[in-house]
């Protein structure tokens, strides 16, 4: 009798986490605990920080893989259910409604010329495929890095789940950690490219946008993407979609339920799986060092042609038009983080100079923008 | 009797298997093919079985050699230019929706999936029915195909793709070919990544441009109605004024109205007739459905206490 139980306790201590882990397993945790230490203690994307973190912390218990269906990574695992909406990417499109439904896209039909630099900035993913092809990605994964730069999680999980499957937490884990980095990346390089004066720069106070106008723009906005370019169609589409809710005031109900209720059942199922699926084995390894390398890269490549595009833009404005170039670092679609640095930046150099609703035209463009990047993405190497 | 119905029934037994045996030899297809490369790996050839049951591909045919399908020649000359697939081996069963991988290194004497030939670009490779005649499939390697490649079937459209990735005793997943033939391209030829920002930019900046365009002439466009709509409201306010003086007349005749029925009648009968032909009118007025359906729980019986109680005691 005692040696039966003792067998089935020796069997038991081989299959807990402690008889299974690795010191890598512990590394990860401890990140796991590092990212909801920023997001509580730093107030850095406490709602992705979050999941994400716990879900480092979850997906990096070790256990004896013995047909238990529990990891992330099994079939018929509860988590891997939760899993398919990243591998399959159907959680992307619906956070997208989410988005569509909470953005309010005035003032860039106030001032459609920011559509532009919505479009410039996503030159940071372009720059970062580049420099991530020298590092000898395959031009499928250095596409699922470079849109990091995009700084868009959603979109990026998007497109790295149908292009790289395999570096897919890393660049989700880094896109989402980039974008909490925001206010710390971002102010440098805005003060480092433009002059005291153009700092100052007041821009013309926002026409009126009729409802019409509002209504308009999804219907129009899609056709003129999609048609473009299709393979972006489950992000634009869904944006769009919950635009048009949103605008049609008629729909309310349902644009409440995409951007609140919806919506945070989404975020949180993405950020907890995405949080598992950085296993100890997948994640440490030197490619997601230069992942993460890529992706400052990326960021600070898409605020630099952010700014620079503005000021090019200024060359050919008249007086009295002009932009102030403190705008064009929201064209990264990190909504409205970015925006709300440059309304920031702006009202250092001047108490009266009130940037954010200026820079939120750039910023929503940059969300189209970084939609479509992808579908480009997906569709010349899809 | 008996013997004729017996014979018919035997007649249509054979046309069957002949059919069937037909059909069989006709679901064998070649779907994947690799020449011998300069790295010392030798040719292959895959045939795939396209039907639903197990066929056997012994006592089948195949060659690399174009003068065996030259039908001028007869079936004895023909065969002696073609390597015979030995039969009784079950080796050479194919399952359904499955294949075999035959190596052609010149060594047919490592075993029945080695042939006598080999294959270089540009070679074809065909193969027989059991009579040596029949020919079942066949195909010519481009002479471009390189190290590394394979000439494969996309059974989808019935097309040939140069398969960079290939898939021997595999099924061709032609979408997973063209995906990785698009990376190997781009690797090759936009090693840099300018192409590909040159391109993508191009696409975003298309999009964001059109919109600019759409929405810059539309905001003008809307700007300039909002203005008119401003000159139209004064105007709109002096009849709101007119209408204020409809609404006054309005009021005098409810209360001559009221006075009627109050009265049953005001005394002068031309007054009273004009006054009830008022009345109808307005009554009139309110003949226009308003295309709203309201069903106010009174109105029904969903509400109804009693009916629901009565339907829960039928179920």
């Amino acid at each position: 009798m005692w040696e039966f139980i003792v067998t089935k306790l020796s069997d038991f201590i081989t299959y807990t986490g402690f008889a299974c882990g690795e010191w890598s397993n512990y590394v990860m945790m401890l990140v796991g605990i590092f990212f909801i230490w920023l997001a509580i203690k730093k107030d850095f994307e406490p709602l992705l920080l979050i999941p994400i973190g716990f879900g480092i912390i979850l997906g990096n218990i070790p256990f004896k893989s013995v047909g238990l269906e529990v990891g992330v990574y099994e079939d018929n695992a509860v988590l891997n259910f939760f899993y398919s909406g990243v591998k399959d990417g159907w959680y992307p499109p619906l956070v997208f409604l989410g988005i569509g439904a909470m953005t309010d896209f005035t003032a860039l039909l106030a001032n459609p010329k920011l559509l532009l630099v919505g479009g410039a900035a996503q030159f940071g993913i372009f720059g970062a495929y580049m420099i991530a092809l020298l590092l000898g990605f395959e031009p499928n994964q250095a596409a699922g890095i470079a849109i990091i730069g995009g700084a868009d999680g959603p979109t990026a999980i998007f497109l790295s789940s149908k292009l790289a499957p395999n570096l897919m937490g890393a660049i989700a884990v880094c896109a989402y950690s980039y974008m909490a980095l925001v206010p710390v990346i971002q102010p440098f390089f805005m003060r480092l490219l433009t002059t005291k004066k153009e700092r100052l720069i007041r821009m013309k106070p926002a026409r009126q946008v009729s409802q019409t106008e509002r209504i308009i723009f999804p219907i129009v906005g899609l056709l003129m993407t999609a048609m473009i370019i299709p393979s972006g169609l489950p992000l634009l589409g869904v944006l769009f979609f919950g635009n048009l809710l949103r605008e049609s005031t008629k729909t309310l109900r349902l644009a409440k339920t995409a951007s609140s209720a919806l919506n945070d059942i989404v975020v949180m199922l993405l950020g907890l799986t995405v949080g598992c699926s950085t296993q100890a084995s997948e994640f440490l390894t030197a490619d997601t060092i230069k992942i993460f390398a890529l992706g400052a890269f990326a960021f600070m490549i898409a605020t630099c042609s952010g700014v620079l595009f503005v000021k090019l833009m200024n060359i050919f404005l008249p007086e009295g038009k002009k932009l102030n170039p403190l705008i064009g670092n929201a064209g990264v679609s990190a909504v409205p983080m970015a925006a709300r640095i440059s309304h920031n930046m702006g009202l250092k150099y001047d108490k009266q100079n009130y940037l954010l609703m200026h820079a939120m035209g750039p910023n929503v463009a940059g969300v189209i923008g970084s939609a479509i990047a992808a579908g480009a993405l997906l569709g010349f190497l899809g | 009797m008996n013997g004729h119905k017996l014979f018919t029934l035997a007649a249509l037994l054979m046309l069957f298997f002949v059919k069937a045996s037909a059909d069989g030899a006709q679901s064998l297809r070649l779907s994947e093919v690799a020449a011998s490369d300069s790295n010392g790996n030798s040719a292959w050839i895959e045939i795939q079985n396209t039907s639903y049951g197990t066929q056997n591909l012994g006592g089948f045919y195949i060659t690399n050699n174009p003068a065996a399908l030259n039908t001028e020649l007869d079936a004895p000359s023909r065969i002696k230019m073609m390597h015979l697939i030995p039969t009784g081996n079950p080796i050479t069963q194919i399952t359904p929706q499955n294949c075999i991988v035959l190596q052609a290194d010149g060594q047919d004497n490592l075993g029945i999936q080695h042939l006598e030939f080999t294959l270089i670009p540009g070679d074809i490779v065909a193969i027989f029915s059991g009579n040596g005649v029949d020919l079942i499939d066949s195909l010519t390697i481009p002479v471009d195909l390189k190290d590394g490649q394979s000439w494969a079937k996309n059974f989808a459209n019935n097309s040939w793709y140069v398969c960079d990735r290939p898939t021997p005793t595999q099924a061709n997943d032609y979408a997973t070919a063209k995906h990785n033939n698009k990376i190997a391209e781009f690797k090759e030829k936009d090693p840099h990544g300018f192409g590909m920002a040159i391109m993508a930019m191009g696409v975003v900046f298309s999009c964001l441009v059109l919109l600019y365009v759409f929405f810059k002439i539309f905001g003008k466009l809307f700007s300039r109605l909002g203005n008119a709509n401003a000159q139209i409201a004064p105007l709109a306010s002096s009849n709101s004024k007119a209408h204020s003086q409809d609404s006054d007349a309005e009021a005098t005749v409810a209360a001559l109205l009221a006075v009627t029925e109050a009265t049953s009648g005001t005394g002068d009968e031309n007054l009273d007739i004009a006054l009830i032909a008022l009345s109808l009118e307005a009554e009139l007025a309110h003949d226009e459905e308003s295309g709203i359906i309201t069903i106010l729980p009174g109105n029904s019986m969903w509400a109804d206490k009693g009916t629901q109680i009565a339907q829960r005691q039928l179920h």
